[in-house]
């Protein structure tokens, strides 16, 4: 093998799977030194699958070659806010996804509070150079009750980010300010919160930094908008105020999703409560791909389109409450689904 | 001088002095000699590949002759063709050879510019060393281990988290 070219090499590496660019790495040095750059483009860690503390240096070791990078700490008790010190605000990296972590003070057996205000401290970063992120993920998969609170609004004014997924949280106006001078200044063009309680006037505030965002998706949950720490006001906002706020992007919005999401009863959750819609994963990874698909013109939604089409032709018979009367004022949406009873029923609105 | 239609065979010399005739539109899968082809014109003279023996360039007409009516594949700068390391039935016998064979058929398809053997070479040298440990690896590929056993130790701790994928 080693009268193959190094360009030869390459393919071989990019046909074979992490483990066996693991083992060939192991090999010799110089299969090493060509290996790395694959081996570490895309990691996915799984703390109660490894050693979770002697993997963190490794990423730091090789955090120019790690392009995406998945945490999930789920089942291990730590928090994947761990990897904070170890990130490089400067480098390639392009995907994080971080599965895991719930407390919103310190612990004895975890530091949980300062290990996310380092998390945000890199992300603080993030926003002050050319920085290379496009695609976060925070998933609070714990499912004890209670949403994690946002530290500060700094993950909606990385101005490079193109999609923004928040699972687990508790979203109030506070935390969502977002810096007048960075309103309509961020890349991002799809935005999923899910699992989460939004209230309102976060929303608004969340949606004043995109430029022009493409997707939205909430699944609102609100037995999450309290917590022992506090909670969150019930707002009340009328249905043309929320338009209103839409309308911001009513040149590039593409597609609208929202929904109440209950915990439910569930014998067979780990915690005896599963969610009734969304939200669920059947693995971890950070999305690079959703980017690269967008990059090369999104085909997803082109195969969507026909099926949007026919949802539409379904809508029109619809009564004077449906969507559609509002939909005509967002000229790129081709598929929404949400009901005028049920924003207003997520607005509290009074009118209703 | 050429004219009218080009000739429907030509002769390839191999490294090692021999001629072979082949189907013009079977050595045209290879880009380097399409390019050759079209830079020379239809003068009728022996080609050279001076990197490939007698024994690897007939190996790699019979993989032409056999694909010459393949559509030219689609993207290839595409890395989406990279993802599976499925090789169809024939391809799989085809690439049943010793491991000189086969990695000579790499770098000929390589040199020759003929990506899709090219990628069933290096599918199937993915598909032998798969699943294998180092130590298998070296044995395979009668590869040297030049690292201390320090290094090899800190190797494999950083690589942990990639074992159990």
């Amino acid at each position: 093998m080693e009268s193959l070219s190094e360009e030869v090499f390459m393919i071989i590496l990019e046909y074979s799977d992490q483990r066996t660019q693991a083992a060939l790495s192991q090999t010799c040095r110089a299969f090493h030194r060509i290996t790395l750059p694959f081996l570490y483009k895309s990691v996915c860690i799984q703390a109660s699958k490894c050693d979770f503390e002697n993997v963190l240096p490794t990423i730091g070791k090789y955090s120019n070659l790690i392009h995406s990078l998945a945490i999930d700490t789920n089942r291990s008790n730590l928090s994947p806010c761990r990897v904070a010190p170890y990130l490089n605000a400067t480098a390639k990296l392009q995907a994080l996804a971080l599965y895991g972590g719930y407390w919103m003070w310190d612990g004895e057996d975890e530091r949980w509070a300062t290990l996310e205000a380092d998390l945000y401290g890199f992300f603080t970063l993030q926003t002050g150079i050319q920085s290379n992120l496009r695609s976060l993920t925070l998933d609070r998969v714990e499912k004890n009750g209670q949403a994690a609170f946002l530290q500060s609004p700094v993950v909606f004014q990385i101005t490079t980010l193109q999609k923004l997924t928040l699972r687990g949280f508790l979203l109030d106006a506070s935390s969502t300010a977002i810096e007048a001078r960075l309103h309509r200044s961020t890349d991002l063009t799809i935005l999923v919160i899910e699992r989460s309680y939004l209230a309102f006037p976060a929303l608004r505030n969340i949606l004043h930094a995109p430029r022009a965002l493409r997707r939205l998706t909430v699944s609102h949950d609100r037995s999450y908008g309290s917590h022992e720490l506090g909670f969150v006001d019930q707002h009340e906002a009328r249905l043309a105020e929320l338009i209103d706020v839409l309308l911001l992007h009513r040149n590039s919005l593409e597609e609208l999703n929202f929904a109440e999401e209950d915990m439910i009863y569930n014998e067979e959750a780990p915690f005896g409560y599963s969610w009734q819609k969304g939200s669920q994963r059947d693995s971890i990874y950070a999305d690079l791909s959703i980017i690269e698909d967008d990059r090369n013109g999104d085909t997803d939604d082109e195969d969507d389109e026909d099926e949007d089409e026919e949802d539409e032709d379904e809508e029109d018979e619809d009564d004077g409450d449906d969507f559609k009367v509002y939909a005509k004022q967002f000229p790129s949406l081709r598929h929404w689904d949400c009901d005028v009873d049920g924003l207003r029923i997520y607005l509290n609105d009074p009118e209703y | 001088m050429s004219s009218g239609t080009p000739s429907s065979t030509i002769t390839l010399t191999s490294s090692d002095g021999v001629d072979v005739t082949v189907e013009r539109q079977v050595a045209e899968r290879s880009v380097l000699i399409k390019n050759m082809l079209e830079d020379l014109g239809d003068s009728g003279e022996a080609i050279p590949v001076p990197n490939v023996n007698e024994a690897v360039l007939k190996k790699v007409i019979e993989w032409c002759t056999h694909h010459k009516l393949d559509p030219p594949s689609a993207g290839d700068d595409d890395d989406s063709r990279r993802k599976t390391t499925d090789i169809d039935e024939w391809d799989q016998k085809f690439m049943q050879v010793d491991q000189e064979m086969l990695f000579e058929i790499i770098l000929a398809a390589n040199y020759l510019d003929i990506k899709a053997l090219l990628d069933v070479g290096c599918k199937t040298v993915a598909n032998m060393i798969k699943g294998k440990s180092p130590e298998e690896i070296r044995k395979t590929f009668n590869i040297q281990n030049d690292f201390t056993p320090e290094e090899e130790d800190q190797i494999r701790r950083e690589n942990e988290w990639a074992e159990d994928r």
